[in-house]
């Protein structure tokens, strides 16, 4: 009874003021001991409580409207100092902003990535088909599978309710009364596309599309493209200049956070058309299936996994699900990082970052907060309970937060569009749709400021106020080894950064620049879409009169790209027959290899004084010679595609694709015209516009029905790159902005300590020291702490950015002298950044500081 | 001249009436005795304190008694203005309530 006495005096003294408490509580005690007399002690108790608790509401109105006065006044406050300090709370706010926005950028990124393909309505039901290929006694998993899988699925587990299968069709002519463009991203696909996937349409019936085989739909760009305003719908259009297709439908165009892209989409039984789909040994396709609502997906798999080894025994291929969730983040399945680690990694960083900035943040207030000890030693005497003291502080970080939160917004919003340019996204901010993560960013700002806040507050409340006005100089030795613990650990970060921007443009560079096996310069590359390669002996022939043109040849493949799967059916003598090797081929004419550039090791290339060749010659890489492990590999025997021939000549290894993968196997034979795709022409450097136009009229003179398309090898090279390129451009700004934060946390530790010492270089200067001497002697500390940072940074940035290389079958060695340059640069950018401030304090009058000795 | 709300006219007349003997138990207890409402203490407390503050009525303490657990009594008296406002409040009722049962037996006939 006692204590719950005494809580009711705590609740009515917290809610109520010490006036008002005091006659409220007084009488309803007096009421309650009357009443209990009367009516009896628990229904008094009852009404006594009652009213306990009824004055709990007005302390919300109260306490609000009590702080809400004393915040103005902190807030004038606040103003005023910032007003005194101008610069140093600029740079401040500044730092704290640039690293809020750096975050929430890489921020909106992630959540973009983890985002991808959630659109669907179905998205937590839908599952790509996946294979996963023994041969010998390795395993690969296809993501392209055979074309019978989704309807047989579908028909023979009733787990599946539905499929929908699509192939990608390359590069397709696309005309229509006039507007000739070839078109990249086409499809083919069944009507299911649309009813398992959310695309949705602007005119057409989603129901009935594609259902016959000359239908198509298309997006809104691509609608605009060719009929301009007009409605598409029922229009022709001619594909490959061979096919009619009527326009059923225009669909949205795809949002970048679709791994499904295309822009036009081919009634599927068009394939049936070319050759029928039934085979089962043909893995290029793309099967999705909607799983029944009820079904385990487990349970399912295991179902389904024999399905191709039932229909074709001859393979060995397990048949199991991806969920669509997964697709976009975790298709690694040759090896190496996964998107999601990507992912990970960049939300890493952007804590990492926004860390940073926050630590420095602390760091500068309150190195800036010594400056005003005597203030807060006067408020103290004048009775400002330490609590007061703490919330003033807290008060001006949680100001200094949410204005750097706005600023950070506002940056953000600029770079917007830059940064979508460069990550190819399209990322918006809106206050509407994304409240929650607006909600959230606040609630963070709004534990930034606390935090902040706290360390200085808690610090400097504790101060006795009679050392301060006598002017006893603050020791602060725990204060000053926890600050310098954070700028090293700071610097740390930075030179971390630095070394992984010099390893990744390093390692881009080599890839740029390596050696391939071949010479891509001024090698041009022509397509040959349609049949046009029915013209090839013709071009070839008008083409080599150009003085300008110095070798044509052609290829089943573009040298870039340079080289077509698995071969079938390959065997030689003393082949291990279980053994099913991958082993790359390309298709090639006669002068493939000098018109190249590859580099023949032992026997001799194709040659048109062997007529026999293009049936029975195999050219092979080391690599296959390596494997066949032959004695005399030149005439041994060899198969491919069951088509029996002897090996004429090894070449050199070379790099067939991009140097992300590393080199296999590979046979080159010299079959004709009808396996060519890509005229090879090898160009002198001179006069080069004048050869192109040369080349293009010879091709429109014998194929005008063709636009013509061509490369040269060595753009393709920087395209190939380009997500490195991304990447390597990421991580650069990221340091240009942790450095640039480090300083700042630098800058504000400088400050505080050489406040601290402004006595003690008047002194020194007073008995005859130089400026020069005292720069020395107050940078030396940094550089001594510096060096410390670069000390721990330098091991963990060799070590993780050596991980990452590892990933990279073909890789610069960095060697430790790339960290190390790393490490100086940051020591020089230190120490120019603190420069000033040195020099300043090294060339003070020492009469003003020691002038109230 | 500014319009008393309903409670805190009631309030200002109980502390009239009461004289010397007004304090925060007895005006919630004529209160509620007039209004037959039940309502709160603090119902009639905040009101009292609002009026405090605007100048109408004074308080202060009184001796600390054991009955109210080591507490003084907060007793209340109208002020100068307290009253002034109170006679404003009287002609304005005045005016609204007069001839308040001629009104009432015009309104019975009407409706009949």
């Amino acid at each position: 009874m006692k204590i719950l006495s005494k809580l009711s005096d705590r609740i009515s003294r917290f809610v109520l003021d010490s006036e008002k408490h005091y006659g409220y509580y007084g009488d309803i005690k007096e009421i309650y001991f009357d009443m209990a007399k009367e009516t009896g002690k628990y229904s008094a108790l009852y009404w006594y409580w009652k009213q306990v608790i009824k004055i709990l509401p007005s302390f919300i109105v109260t306490k609000i409207f009590r702080s809400t006065s004393m915040f103005k006044i902190y807030i004038k406050i606040t103003i005023r100092n910032i007003g005194k300090h101008r610069g140093i709370s600029i740079i401040n706010i500044l730092g704290l902003s640039l690293g809020m926005a750096v975050c929430i950028l890489l921020t909106m990124w992630v959540f973009d990535e983890f985002n991808y393909n959630k659109f669907h309505e179905n998205h937590d039901r839908l599952y790509r088909v996946t294979e996963l290929s023994y041969s010998g006694n390795s395993q690969e998993v296809l993501t392209g599978t055979v074309a019978p899988l989704g309807p047989v699925l579908k028909k023979d587990f009733p787990e599946i309710a539905d499929y929908t299968r699509y192939q990608p069709q390359g590069s397709v002519l696309i005309s229509y009364e006039g507007k000739k463009f070839y078109e990249n991203s086409v499809i083919a696909a069944n009507n299911s596309l649309f009813k398992l996937f959310s695309f949705p349409f602007v005119i057409g019936d989603i129901n009935n599309v594609l259902l016959s085989p000359n239908s198509v739909v298309i997006n809104e760009n691509t609608a605009k493209k060719y009929f301009g305003d007009s409605d598409p719908i029922g229009k022709i259009i001619r594909v490959n200049n061979k096919y009619d297709f009527i326009v059923e439908g225009v669909f949205r165009n795809i949002g970048s956070n679709s791994d499904i892209q295309f822009n036009i989409v081919l009634a599927w039984d068009y394939l049936e058309s070319i050759y029928p789909r039934i085979q089962w040994n043909n893995h290029v396709y793309t099967n999705y299936v909607l799983l029944a609502e009820n079904a385990d997906e487990e349970e399912t798999e295991r179902k389904i996994k024999n399905v191709i080894n039932d229909h074709y025994p001859s393979s060995r291929f397990d048949v199991f699900l991806q969920p669509l969730s997964d697709v976009h983040l975790r298709s690694n399945f040759g090896g190496g990082f996964s998107n999601e680690t990507y992912v990970y990694f960049v939300l890493i960083i952007a804590v990492f970052v926004l860390l940073l900035a926050c630590i420095n943040f602390m760091n500068i207030s309150t190195a800036c907060a010594l400056y005003r000890y005597k203030e807060i030693g006067m408020r103290k005497v004048c009775g400002g309970r330490r609590k007061d003291i703490i919330f003033q502080f807290l008060n001006e970080s949680l100001l200094f937060s949410f204005i750097s939160f706005i600023i950070a917004i506002l940056i953000v919003l600029l770079v917007l569009p830059v940064f979508n340019n460069f990550t190819e996204k399209q990322l918006i901010l809106n206050l509407i749709n994304d409240w929650m993560y607006f909600g959230g960013l606040l609630v963070i700002t709004f534990f930034i400021g606390i935090i902040t806040g706290s360390y200085p507050a808690l610090y400097f409340s504790s101060f006795k106020p009679l050392n301060i006005l006598k002017g006893i100089q603050l020791s602060g030795v725990k204060n000053k080894n926890f600050s310098r613990i954070l700028v090293m650990f700071q610097f740390a970060g930075s030179i971390i950064l630095i070394s992984g921007t010099f390893t990744v443009f390093s390692q881009l560079d080599y890839m740029m620049n390596a050696d391939l096996g071949w010479d891509r310069e001024q090698l041009l590359y022509i397509n040959m879409r349609g049949d046009t390669n029915k013209t090839y002996d013709l071009m070839k022939s008008e083409l080599s009169k150009n003085p300008g043109i110095i070798s044509i040849s052609g290829g089943l493949r573009k040298p870039s790209y340079g080289a077509y799967g698995t071969g079938y059916k390959i065997n030689w003598t003393g082949k291990d027959p279980d053994y099913k090797p991958s082993i790359a081929y390309n298709s090639v004419d006669f002068n493939y290899i000098e018109t190249v550039g590859l580099k023949l090791v032992k026997g001799r290339s194709f040659s048109k004084d062997f007529p026999s060749d293009t049936l029975r010659a195999y050219v092979i890489n080391e690599s296959l010679a390596e494997l066949i492990g032959a004695d005399q590999i030149i005439g041994a025997d060899f198969t491919v595609w069951d088509v029996p021939g002897k090996i004429i000549g090894v070449v050199k290894d070379f790099h067939y694709y991009s140097l992300r993968s590393e080199i296999g196997p590979m046979v080159l034979r010299c079959q004709y015209r009808s396996w060519l795709r890509y005229i090879i022409l090898k160009i002198s450097p001179e006069n080069i516009s004048s050869t192109t136009e040369f080349i293009n009229d010879t091709w429109e003179k014998f194929n005008p029905d063709y636009p013509l398309v061509y490369g040269f090898v060595n753009d393709d090279f920087s395209i190939m790159y380009r997500e490195y390129k991304k990447m390597g451009k990421m991580v650069e700004y990221a340091s240009i902005i942790a450095v640039f934060i480090a300083c700042l946390g630098l800058i504000g530790l400088v400050s505080f300590r050489i406040e601290k010492k402004k006595k003690e270089i008047g002194i020194r200067k007073a008995i005859g020291a130089s400026t020069a001497s005292i720069s020395q002697y107050l940078t030396r500390e940094f550089i001594r702490l510096i060096s410390t940072a670069c000390a721990i940074a330098i091991p963990i940035a060799y070590y993780t950015f050596g991980l990452w290389l590892d990933n990279f079958p073909y890789r610069t060695e960095p060697g430790i002298g790339l960290f190390v340059i790393s490490g100086l640069s940051a020591m020089l950018i230190a120490l120019f950044s603190v420069s000033f401030q040195v020099i300043k304090a090294a060339r003070a009058n020492p009469v003003d500081s020691l002038r109230y000795e | 001249m500014e319009l008393l709300t309903k409670l805190e006219e009631l309030v200002l007349l109980t502390v009239l009436r009461l004289k010397e003997d007004a304090y925060g138990r007895t005006i919630y207890e004529e209160i509620l005795k007039a209004t037959e409402k039940k309502m709160s203490v603090g119902n009639v407390y905040f009101p009292l304190e609002r009026l405090t503050q605007k100048g109408y009525l004074y308080a202060f303490k009184g001796e600390p008694t054991r009955k109210r657990g080591g507490m003084g009594k907060r007793y209340y008296r109208i002020t100068e203005r307290g009253i002034e406002i109170l006679k404003e409040t009287f002609k304005v009722n005045n005016y609204m309530w007069d001839n308040f049962s001629i009104l009432l037996d015009s309104i019975d006939r009407s409706a009949r």
